[in-house]
């Protein structure tokens, strides 16, 4: 937990020296370019973040995202790099948070010895995320600020 | 996940929560002494029952803090009822964990 | 809101505390944790917003807010998964810049075309609207006005915007993005079978033992899918999988057999497969004689371009696209044994082993095979052909309608298959696979719609990129834009599509929640409501319809699409719009507006407020004062009973998560075209493919044709296009949730390294992608999920700040109208 933590103050920290710096390098995404036939330059490839620490979810059935890059991890018929760390069996050796127990249900809610073939790809639904800073504010709101009578 | 980087050391925090039964009448006065210990929130108050939420650094604080209420006048038992330490707990703006399953 | 560790360590400990004492905590201080604390969310069904799956989602609601989302558990469809875009459908509405207030150029208090966006009323939104399509009919008539709609419509959207075009302006200018989408999937099964949408359904994922993806990337362009199928594969190990395609992606890593070919070459491995099946015996002889015939389709038909170009004049067939004449097996026979390994070797660029290990799927009369296709095979200059060609395949074998053995073309927007094709929002369509130019079709269409004969206009309009020619060339001029953001979908963007937009004689209006490229390009943009903040209907891939109830409150003044169509078309009474011969031939519809003689008809308007469901709100009712959706879905509906489409109660599709139709008493039609599972089909006929009025499918002979365009000394590369998992089309949405922006934040140029090598460029390098027709700048990407082969370049199009549709060519399918998005040549230089 020490460990855990520690690192997420640090990010947390770079996070607010930065967004304002990142925010104008990128590109207008959402509108295009005005006037239209125009090109601008283009932002550099932006990488993925990576130790970041666990997030927290925008509402509990939200699939975490992938803190860490995951470049070059092989996901094939053959190999599933994610599941050398997050299967049940490896978690104690790995440290890695192991992969929810709905990912060993099959299609009816039976539960299987493995992870399920239907959550064998796991980029599906869990993302990595990149140092790029969204153009656009999101107003979504936290169903605890409406549970803890905030809102 | 890699090897962190060693960040500041984070003093720990014990956070814990009592139930106090006391005179309802001397309610207003003991949730005033509770208060000025320091590190006290009154979290529910109900006749002739409190829910106390401590926060210390330290363990001992906790005790004491324990101790002090059971002590007071009008107080028949603080119990305690839970207990968590978390160590390098940073400042608010932290994001919040998730501590069960991923 | 961000709550420190700290603050949640405090309510659980009080939490714990106040338990045990029996006290009630005070709202702040309660558990934080979800599940039954989490009191006050309001749960209901919705359909996901983006791809063609149809996936059903719960919609979690507090005080008038999406606050939470999962897959829904009791969806056949998904079963409670959802891909990630699914799983952050919670935030799609909440971009802070959502649209809440008319806008419209002005200068001086007035319209300009080259004026700034000032905020007005509805009110004089619509009298500027009103004013410039009155100004367009009288000096030009109907076929100056035009309609540019989308799958992603509701159905009842669909349906008014069909209504309100074809039967009150009297235009058959009405075209959906699906042109740009499903149009050849739609062609081929008019072609092949004379009824749309797939004999199977998504059930065949858990009994097929071969999949063939053809062109298709279903691991992110239909996660959910993917998923079926990755299941049955893991499962059982005898399952194989096979996946063609122009570069390799992360559908590949399942691959037990792997196919890169060169593009456009789809059409001779099909042929290929067939003589295969010939040659092998592994033709269903008894099942061929029964129920299929062979037909010769034209060939040089041409590429869809301006019908000066070079390439249309040269073709032979370029005015006859679509025609065809009956042959016979023999003949059909020497015309693939051309298709020789050797040959087709050569042309693809795929080993004859490889070849003949897809032939074997198809061959071995054990195996049930599941063909699976969608952009690829759609957007393709010979994309009908493409279609028919698997068809084929499936009906040599027999290997069709039946649980495991289905050709399945796959819908790329959710309501491509319910709203857009079944309603009949095409240029030449009606509700349930009518057409305009068939009087029939025209007079069952004006009966139901309670309209007098010769209301409806005979010529078909224009299609999608026809509407972006005429608006460039002048002739059409006044223009409604609705879901959709075709400034930044359509081809060849620069030349064809913005001098349209923004040509002085022209108007253009353009309804969205965001502020988009197109609206950008607009002269009126109208802020719409999106999801479950309007009652809607979405039919997916598998011909399965679901509805979802109004859940919350749209921004601002934003409305809905359905309110902004029905309000309009107040605003004309017949006299205006329709010709004096046919209101003197029919008096009783003089001097009423649109509204009237479209909703306020009897059927529309039949079901009063008192029919909707307390617990939901529903904006357009209250507005119009009757239950608008329901009317609509009734009245539509009628289109389709008795024929083929029939459609459940309204009140069923609220209950249920979803039905695939025909629905007839009350049961779902999994199969089409096969005694046991479909009502239409006879018990002693086995299998009648009742579309055509022989009962037969045909199989049709249809050559490889090259591309319109390929690379050349210059324009060294082929130039493929497409979408991310992480994005929604052109990213209106899914850019304005952070987690899916961070997780894909800009298109880049995957190339192979030896391509960027060979040009002094290296990862990351910042390029210039160029065609004939425009460039944009980019990055270059060497690495990760996309690995194209030499000659090769795949540009995602969801980012407007790489328009890759500057490059793409408006050649379409010269049968089916759509755009081949696939394949063109660019050059790439360093900057």
């Amino acid at each position: 937990m020490r460990a855990l933590l520690t690192a997420a103050t640090l990010v947390a920290f770079v996070a607010v020296a930065l967004p304002a710096a990142l925010a104008q390098r990128d590109a207008p995404r959402l509108t295009g370019n005005d006037p239209l036939p125009s090109s601008a330059s283009v932002p550099s490839l932006a990488e993925p973040v990576t130790d970041r620490g666990r997030q927290m979810r925008n509402y509990p059935e939200q699939p975490p995202v992938i803190p860490h890059d995951i470049e070059g991890y092989q996901l094939s018929l053959q190999t599933n790099t994610c599941l050398t760390c997050h299967r049940r069996q490896y978690v104690e050796a790995s440290g890695a948070p192991m992969v929810s127990v709905t990912h060993y249900q099959d299609r009816d809610g039976q539960m299987l010895a493995e992870v399920s073939g239907r959550r064998y790809f796991c980029t599906q639904c869990h993302v990595t995320q990149s140092g790029a800073q969204p153009l656009v504010e999101n107003l979504f709101i936290d169903m605890l600020e409406f549970s803890a009578g905030r809102k | 996940m890699a090897e962190p980087s060693q960040g500041r050391a984070g003093a720990a925090v014990h956070i814990s929560s009592l139930i106090v039964y006391l005179r309802p009448e001397a309610a207003e006065r003991v949730v005033a002494a509770i208060l000025a210990l320091g590190g006290a929130e009154i979290a529910a108050r109900e006749a002739g029952k409190l829910v106390v939420v401590l926060e210390a650094e330290h363990e001992g604080v906790l005790a004491d803090h324990l101790t002090k209420i059971n002590l007071m006048p009008d107080v028949y038992v603080a119990a305690l009822v839970y207990h968590q330490v978390e160590e390098a707990v940073a400042e608010a703006g932290n994001e919040c964990e998730e501590r069960h399953e991923a | 809101m961000k709550l420190s560790r700290r603050d949640v360590m405090k309510a659980q400990a009080a939490s714990v505390a106040a338990t045990a004492a029996g006290i009630a905590l005070p709202a702040g201080a309660q558990p934080l944790s979800g599940g039954k604390e989490a009191v006050g969310i309001q749960w209901s069904k919705a359909a996901c917003r983006f791809c063609g799956t149809g996936c059903s989602v719960m919609v979690g609601v507090q005080q008038d807010r999406v606050v939470a989302t999962h897959g829904d558990t009791q969806s056949e469809v998904n079963r409670g998964l959802n891909c990630v875009k699914g799983y952050f459908l919670s935030k799609i509405m909440y971009g802070a810049d959502r649209l809440t207030r008319p806008l419209l150029r002005m200068r001086d208090g007035e319209y300009a075309k080259d004026g700034d966006f000032e905020e007005v009323s509805w009110e004089r939104a619509f009298d500027e609207m009103e004013r410039q399509w009155k100004r367009v009919l009288r000096e030009k008539g109907p076929t100056a006005v035009g309609m540019f709609g989308s799958g992603q419509w509701t159905v009842w959207e669909g349906y008014a915007a069909a209504k309100l075009m074809k039967a009150g302006l009297r235009s058959n200018n009405l075209d959906p993005n699906a042109r740009h989408c499903m149009a050849s999937a739609v062609a081929a099964f008019m072609r092949t079978f004379g009824i749309d949408e797939p004999m199977g359904c998504y059930d065949d994922f858990e009994a097929a033992d071969a999949f063939v993806l053809w062109g298709s990337n279903m691991a992110e362009m239909h996660p959910i899918l993917w998923t079926r199928l990755t299941d049955r594969r893991l499962s059982h190990p005898h399952v194989r999988v096979a996946v063609l395609s122009t570069f390799t992606h992360r559908s590949s890593d399942l691959a037990d057999i792997p196919i890169i070919f060169t593009p456009g070459t789809d059409l001779a491995i099909a042929n290929y497969i067939a003589n295969y099946l010939i040659q092998n015996d592994a033709v269903d002889h008894a099942f061929v004689e029964r129920h299929t015939g062979f037909w010769l389709g034209n060939t040089d038909i041409g590429y869809g371009l301006r019908p000066e170009h070079e390439l249309e004049q040269r073709a032979a067939n370029a005015g006859d696209p679509g025609g065809m004449q009956q042959t016979d097996f023999e003949t059909y026979k020497a015309f693939v044994a051309d298709y020789t390994r050797d040959k087709v070797e050569a042309l693809t660029g795929v080993s004859g082993d490889r070849l003949d290990q897809l032939a074997e799927l198809y061959a071995d009369p054990d195996r049930k095979v599941m063909s699976l296709w969608t952009m690829g095979f759609n957007q393709h200059t010979r994309g009908v052909w493409a279609n028919q060609l698997v068809y084929n395949l499936h009906l040599l074998t027999g290997k069709i309608s039946e649980p495991g053995n289905s050709p399945f073309s796959l819908t790329g927007q959710p309501s491509a298959c319910g709203t857009a094709r079944e309603v009949g929002t095409f240029s030449h369509r009606l509700p349930a696979d009518m057409v305009v130019a068939n009087p029939e079709h025209r007079a069952l269409a004006e009966k139901l719609w309670k309209l007098p004969p010769g209301t409806i206009p005979e010529t078909p309009g224009y299609h999608a990129v026809l509407q972006d020619r005429k608006l460039k060339d002048g002739e059409l001029n006044a223009y409604w834009v609705q879901v959709n953001n075709n400034m930044q979908a359509a081809p060849n963007i620069l030349n064809e599509t913005y001098p349209g937009y923004r040509n002085p004689e022209n108007f253009i209006v353009v309804s969205d929640a965001y502020p988009t490229v197109t609206t950008s390009a607009a002269d009126l943009i109208l802020p719409t409501a999106m999801w479950v903040e309007k009652e809607g209907a979405y039919g997916n891939a598998e011909r399965r319809t679901q509805f979802w109830h109004q859940l919350v409150s749209a921004p601002g003044e934003s409305r809905s699409d359905l309110w902004q169509l029905m309000e309009f078309s107040k605003r004309f009474t017949t006299d205006e719009v329709w010709p004096a011969e046919l209101l003197d031939a029919n008096p009783e519809y003089k001097g009423r507006t649109l509204f009237e003689v479209l909703f306020a008809n009897g059927q529309v308007d039949a079901y009063g407020l008192e029919e909707l469901d307390p617990k939901h709100p529903n904006d357009e009712s209250h507005a119009f004062g009757f239950y608008v959706q329901k009317g609509l879905f009734e009245e539509y509906a009628s289109f389709g009973r008795g024929k083929a489409h029939d459609l459940a109660s309204f009140e069923t599709y609220h209950e249920e998560r979803g039905l695939r139709w025909p629905v007839v008493d009350g049961k779902e039609t999994k199969w089409r075209f096969r005694a046991g599972y479909d009502p239409y089909v006879k018990a002693e006929e086995g299998v009648e493919f009742y579309g055509h009025a022989d009962g037969r499918a045909r199989i049709m002979a249809l050559p490889y044709e090259p591309p319109a365009e390929s690379p050349d000394e210059e324009y060294d590369l082929w130039l493929v296009t497409g979408r991310v998992l992480e994005h929604w089309h052109s990213g209106s949405m899914t850019l304005r949730v952070p987690e899916l922006y961070k997780a894909f934040p800009g298109a880049r140029c995957f190339m192979h390294p030896l391509d960027a090598q060979e040009r002094g460029l290296r990862r990351g390098s910042e390029i210039r992608i160029a065609s004939r027709r425009g460039e944009m700048v980019s990055r270059v990407e060497t690495r990760g999920r996309n690995r194209p082969p030499r000659g090769v370049v795949f540009v995602p199009w969801f980012d407007a700040s790489q328009l890759i549709n500057k490059c793409t060519l408006d050649a379409t399918d010269p049968i089916s109208k759509q755009t081949d998005f696939k394949k063109c040549a660019v050059k790439v230089l360093g900057v």
